[in-house]
């Protein structure tokens, strides 16, 4: 994956934790949380399990060098 | 079993803190002092990459526990949920932008920590002469660097003053309280530099983790969590259900590009990436602190919510304390959670504590290498680390009198930080991938962003008017700036690079 498309990648899962299609108000309860609150929540663990991910697979293409440094 | 609501009772009119409290918290800060004479006794040379970055030797553990206690201040304890009370579920946006700070350090991170090793950098500043050969720019983004930190501290030692007066009943002055902790935090400073202050960060760090944890456990299960509070929200607070409106969409993306842009360039913060032993270190150190939000910053949210459902009618000074109100309600019932009152109030001291140390290091080693080496080429490293310590001292002396002294009247140029710091973001985030971009346009950038961020800041407040368009105007500054450096990049003929004006950092 080039360092583009990484930072492109995080970037939109960044934007989509906004709850962007939320507009009315329903009163329901989700596991205690309004929807739209508890999609806020949902989609921020999506985010940081992948910028876990691209930490864990992408570092040596971002430091742009090789992965002698890692060990 | 939640009882009738005791909202007349005002914690600050008590001591929070009993004569058990107050030894604990006492030995907690003797125990900083012994840490910074260990940071001392380890010393391996007196220079400059020893005490400002403790010899570029950091391993996991210590790494992972000072960017932790680092990132989050006494403000996440404190402030979050006071937050969360007023705004409810929307300030959830406080989980997501800790989260995306993670996300920034992705994208510069990997390769700057590559370039500290192979070329010493000590400073933010180091990276962009190396990068830019550009004097004016590692100068200008220092002086913005010391201009956010310098903010950072005074509203830090103002919010720690408060605590002690509160925490003893005000038998011991706001004062008082400023001069003594500010004492103590530069003397361990002065003693181990950055290997101190990350030793106590591990201190710090684990006491904020433990107390949040405590504090959010304790209040789960006292008031029933959540979901047995949730129906009772919906009567007493159905505002917080309603989704946020288009206007405060854009707000919520406009605070998480400021934090994205902002946090990760805090000074003290790049140079934590410099202090890693190694590029593996630092790459799980990050892969664990992106979980970090989701059991510090979510757990104070709900905190606040819980209280908007308990002490739902509050005015805003009274919603500051609202966690120590819920735990002075728990306690009410169950005496012996009087001790997470302690663990609060300690987590929330050595928060501050955490935060300040490292800036005021932070600001000591930009003056250092960025502002008083260029002048004096040929001063020893054992000159430049006392100039250093000496400057420790200075800043915090200044910083205390100004968090004593400091008018309400311009108080508010000391909430200037993350909007100005922001600006340095093209500079740090587009060099580091863009190798054709040149020094100029990047310089015009940064001032254009900065003199265009001023002048909205001000004429906002002469409006009377929040934001524009709901965006943050850092964010506004953010664009004039990056529009600003495609403009020049386009307009100016690319000159080849001579081996003259070719980027040179000193050795250290």
């Amino acid at each position: 994956m080039s360092r583009g498309a990484t930072t492109l990648i995080s970037f939109i899962a960044l934007v989509l934790t906004v709850p962007w299609l939320y507009t009315s108000d329903r009163m329901a309860i989700w596991f205690g949380f309004p929807p739209w609150a508890f999609y806020t929540i949902a989609t921020t663990v999506v985010y940081a399990v992948v910028l876990n991910l691209l930490l864990g697979t992408q570092w040596s293409r971002m430091a742009g060098g090789d992965d002698a440094d890692n060990a | 079993m939640p009882t009738t609501p005791d909202v007349a009772t005002d914690v600050t009119d008590t001591a929070l803190l009993g004569p058990g409290g107050i030894a604990f918290l006492s030995l907690y800060l003797v125990s900083l002092l012994l840490v910074g004479l260990a940071g001392r006794a380890v010393r391996k040379e007196n220079s400059l990459a020893d005490f400002f970055l403790g010899g570029r030797g950091m391993g996991f553990f210590v790494l992972l526990l000072t960017l932790y206690a680092t990132q989050y201040s006494g403000n996440t304890l404190i402030g979050f949920a006071a937050q969360a009370y007023r705004q409810g579920y929307a300030f959830l946006v406080s989980v997501t932008f800790m989260t995306a700070v993670i996300g920034c350090y992705l994208i510069f991170a990997p390769k700057l920590q590559r370039l500290s090793k192979q070329h010493d950098f000590i400073t933010p500043g180091d990276y962009f002469h190396f990068r830019y050969g550009s004097r004016a720019l590692a100068v200008l983004a220092t002086i913005i660097g010391i201009i956010a930190l310098g903010n950072y501290i005074v509203t830090n030692l103002k919010a720690i003053g408060t605590i002690v007066e509160s925490a003893t009943g005000h038998q011991i002055s706001f004062t008082t309280g400023v001069i003594a902790l500010s004492f103590i935090m530069v003397v361990y400073e002065t003693l181990g530099g950055l290997r101190s202050v990350a030793w106590t960060d591990v201190i710090q760090g684990i006491l904020l983790m433990v107390g949040c944890l405590c504090i959010f456990g304790a209040i789960q299960w006292h008031y029933g969590g959540l979901t047995g509070m949730a129906e009772q929200l919906q009567t007493i607070k159905p505002e917080f259900w309603t989704p946020p409106t288009w206007s405060e969409k854009r707000t919520w993306l406009s605070t998480l590009i400021l934090v994205f842009a902002g946090i990760p360039l805090y000074p003290h913060a790049i140079q934590r990436i410099y202090a890693a032993r190694s590029a593996g270190t630092l790459k799980r150190s990050l892969q664990f602190m992106v979980f970090m939000p989701l059991a510090t910053t979510l757990f104070m949210v709900l905190v606040g919510i819980i209280g908007a459902a308990r002490f739902p009618d509050l005015s805003k000074d009274q919603s500051e304390q609202i966690t120590l109100r819920l735990l002075q309600d728990i306690a009410a019932h169950i005496p012996a959670v009087s001790m997470l009152i302690v663990v609060f109030l300690s987590a929330a001291v050595a928060a501050i504590m955490s935060t300040v140390d490292s800036a005021l290091l932070s600001i000591a080693s930009m003056f250092t290498q960025d502002l008083y080496r260029p002048m004096r080429s040929r001063a020893s490293q054992s000159h430049l680390t006392r100039v250093g310590k000496m400057c420790s001292w200075l800043v915090m002396a200044l910083s205390t009198l100004l968090a004593i002294n400091l008018p309400q009247t311009i108080y508010f140029l000391m909430e200037i930080k993350l909007e100005l710091l922001c600006q340095i973001a093209p500079a740090m985030l587009l060099g580091i991938h863009f190798p054709r971009l040149r020094s100029m346009p990047v310089l015009c950038g940064l001032v254009v962003g900065v003199v265009f961020y001023f002048g909205l800041f001000f004429t906002l407040r002469a409006l009377d008017m929040p934001r524009l368009w709901d965006v943050h105007s850092g964010i506004w500054a953010l664009l004039a700036n990056l529009a600003t450096i495609g403009l020049l990049s386009w307009l100016l003929p690319e000159t080849p690079r001579t081996s003259a004006s070719s980027p040179q950092v000193a050795s250290n």
